[in-house]
Formats: C-alpha cells, structure tokens, sequence
C-alpha cells in the first residue's frame, strides 16, 4: 500500500515536471483511467474550494457561519462534478482538434494525459490555502495569481503530454491546446446568452 | 528522495490541505476567524468549541444582554465564556456570573461578579477588569452619555467619546486614558474613591470650565491654552480619593 501511495505522489510530481515521460510509461504499464480521475477528483475539489474561499469568507460576514461549513462541503461536491465534467469535454475537444491537426493518438490516451494535467492546479489551492489566513480582498488577488500560474503550468503540461499522445511536436500540441481553449470561452459565451435569452424569453 | 517525489508531495498536501483547512476552520471557529487565529486558538485551547447563542439561550445561562444598534456585534458562547466579537476582535468574559447588555450606540453594559474580561477589540478599550458592574464605551462608535462604574478595577479606556454627558465612578483601581467630549457635553462627573484617575478630556473649541471640587485628596487639573492639534481643548486630570464635578460653560 505504502509504495502504491509513493508511485502516486511521485506521478504527481512527474505529471508537474515531465508530462512526457508519465505518458510514456502509462502507455507501456497500459495503466488505466483511475489515477487520473483520482487527479481530476483530488485537485478540482481543491481549486472548487480554493477559489470559492474568499467569497466564502466574505459572505459569512452576512450568512449565519454555519452555512460557510455547509457552502464549503457543497463546493467539493460541485468541484468534484465539475471537474470530471470538464475533464470529459476538454478530452474530446483536444482530442478533436489533435485528430485535425494530424494527430495519430487514440482519444483513450487523451483522456488520461487530460486527467493528470489537473495536477497544474496546485497553485490555485496553495494561494486558497494562504487566503484563509488573510483577508478575503487580497485572497482574491492571491487566488487569480494562483490561476495565472495554473494556466501557464497546465498550457505546458498539455502542450507536452499531447505531443507525447499524438506523435507532433510540442509546439503543435500548445497550438491545440490554445485553440481548445478559445472554443471553450467561446461555448461558454455563447451558452450563457443562450441562458440569459431564454430567460428573459420566458419572463416576458 | 528524487526531486519529482518531492515536488508532489507538497502539491498533493497542498490540495489536501486546501480542501480540509476551510472546513475546519468552519467547524473550530466562526467564520470571521482568520486561520492563525484559528491555529492558536487550537494550540492552546483546543477543547472549546465555539456555538452562537440567541438571546434566549443566552437568558438561561444567566446573560441578559439586547442588541439593538451595535451593527455586526456578536455574543456568543465558547464553554462557560461568554464572548463578545466586534469586527475582528474578541473579548473574553471569563468567570461563571457575568452579563452583558446593549444599550445601544455601540456601548455594551457588563454585570459582573468573580469575573474577568479581558478584550482583545482593538476598538474597546477596556482591559482586565474585575468587579461589579462595568460600562464599555466602544471607540469610533458615538454614545449620548458615556458611563463607568467599576469597582477594584483596573480600566484602560481610550479614545471614547461622549456626546452629553459623562459619568465615571470608580472605587478603588485606576482609571486612565482618553474621552473626546462632543459640544453638547454640559456635565462631567468623576467619583473615585480609593482609586486613580489619569484622564485627558478633549472639549470642542470655544467651551470654557467650571472645576468644583469636593472631597478631593489629590487632583491635578491641567488645562492647556487652545487651539490644540486635533482643534480641540485638551485637559488632564490626575486625582485619587474624591469627587470632581466639572460643569462646562458656553
């Protein structure tokens, strides 16, 4: 048990500095999806909470504080649905787009080089950490410095892990990911819209 | 121990941490509660668990307290002690007879007996007092009238402020610090009996004073020519064993 627990801190650490290299070795050990939906779950939980924590210190300014432990606990859960749900549309959509892009992976590989990139979020987590000590103002700024990083570390852990899938360079495999990432503001922009015109459709 | 084990393992804590800190938080302290706060809380005092009392509740464990105009005043109960939380200060009440009531304006009244409060409110300015009965004047927070009524006390009070009149009696301790005394202040009566009074008034320009001394032992009135830097009359008072009435003139 001991050493299971040892591979997996030390996965995260490969996934953190060498997204390649942990490919390439889940790939020959044809590991399968569970060490990175035990990714997707530990770290989306954690960014959920981590950047929820200043709106949450902040409203307990107003709510009966026993709400702020049940916010927190709905947070997780929220994170940990969240998380798997993004985990499944980016896979597809980077998948997608690796395919048009002349990649020669299988969309099996893409999922889980997807799945260990949640472990780039740790910034996040480290600056919600650092904000419950602190006021919920500079929480938020910590927590958006937190994301910044987030989104560089996980950009490269992609860019490389999606070459290492898909056989191009890893430049090609950043063009993706960037790509993908347009699509998802774009989906999101569009949804929301969506949202707020069938809203008011149906009010008026 | 290679560097990639290392590395995450202190993202993995990270995480784990991030999840279980906020709650706990939640669950050892009030929200309001920063972490090291919490941290020392837990360090030394870990066996108290905080939960909040409605007035009710507060009644029956003895403590009749309202809250009317303090905005964002908390009272509750941590064990035996009743807590009152302002902003991010606390004040602990610790004894097994004490009360605490509201009169508004920010100013909290506190019956005590065997009782201890020690206040870690930056804005109350009221430390280690015990005796019977105890009025806080909450500084930044305006009050008609402000009060004292302490007994074997030492109090500590500064920057309090009166709006009309102002009335301290102390039997035996000290009483030090400072009241701004707003233009409509027409009276100022300080009882000390046994006790010292080193206070600084500050009055509005353009009042003069009236000193009437009775039964004074010893009391220094030192009242400095305006206009003062704050645009205001400072005067000090140092005395001990007696009554001093000062009635301000218009």
């Amino acid at each position: 048990m001991g050493e299971i627990i040892r591979w997996f801190v030390e996965d995260i650490g490969t996934a953190l500095v060498d997204p390649r290299s942990l490919i390439a070795i889940s790939r020959v050990e044809r590991r399968g999806l569970g060490e990175p939906l035990l990714f997707v779950t530990i770290f989306s939980s954690a960014t959920a909470v981590s950047i929820s924590a200043p709106i949450v210190t902040l409203l307990t300014l107003l709510i009966p504080l026993e709400l702020g432990l049940a916010i927190h606990v709905l947070l997780i859960a929220l994170g940990i649905v969240g998380g798997i749900a993004l985990w499944l549309v980016d896979s597809v959509l980077l998948h997608a787009l690796s395919k048009i892009f002349g990649g020669e992976g299988r969309m099996y590989e893409t999922t889980i080089a997807v799945g260990y990139s949640f472990a780039a979020t740790w910034p996040i987590a480290l600056m919600g950490l650092i904000s419950s000590a602190i006021g919920w103002l500079s929480g938020m700024f910590l927590v958006m410095l937190g994301i910044a990083i987030e989104i560089v570390w996980r950009w490269y852990i992609l860019s490389q892990s999606l070459s290492e899938v898909h056989g191009f360079s890893a430049l090609r495999g950043l063009l993706v990911v960037i790509l993908a990432r347009a699509i998802l503001v774009v989906l999101a922009f569009i949804i929301g819209m969506a949202s707020i015109t069938a809203w008011f459709g149906l009010r008026w | 121990m290679n560097a990639r084990l290392v590395l995450g393992a202190i993202a993995l804590a990270i995480a784990l941490l991030a999840i279980v800190v906020p709650i706990a938080i939640h669950i050892a302290s009030p929200g309001k509660d920063t972490f090291i706060r919490w941290l020392i809380d837990l360090a030394t005092k870990s066996a108290w668990r905080w939960r909040y009392l409605d007035v009710e509740t507060a009644k029956k464990l003895g403590a009749r307290y309202t809250i009317e105009n303090a905005s964002n005043l908390l009272i509750y109960a941590r064990s035996s002690r009743i807590v009152i939380e302002k902003g991010l200060g606390i004040a602990y009440i610790y004894g097994e007879k004490h009360s605490v009531e509201n009169y508004g304006n920010g100013t909290l009244g506190v019956s005590m007996a065997n009782a201890v409060l020690y206040a870690e409110i930056p804005r109350l300015r009221v430390l280690s007092i015990e005796g019977d009965s105890l009025t806080i004047g909450i500084e930044g927070i305006e009050g008609d009238t402000l009060s004292l009524d302490v007994s074997r006390s030492f109090v500590d009070i500064d920057g309090a402020r009166a709006r009309q009149s102002i009335e301290i009696a102390i039997d035996r301790g000290v009483l030090r610090g400072s009241i701004a005394l707003d233009a409509n202040v027409s009276s100022i009566v300080l009882k000390v009996d046994k006790a010292s009074l080193d206070l600084d008034l500050y009055l509005a320009p353009g009042i003069g004073l009236e000193v009437t001394r009775k039964n004074v032992g010893s009391c220094i009135i030192d009242v400095e020519a305006p206009p003062c830097r704050t645009r205001c009359i400072p005067i000090t008072i140092v005395c001990s064993n007696g009554i001093i009435r000062i009635d301000v003139e218009r």
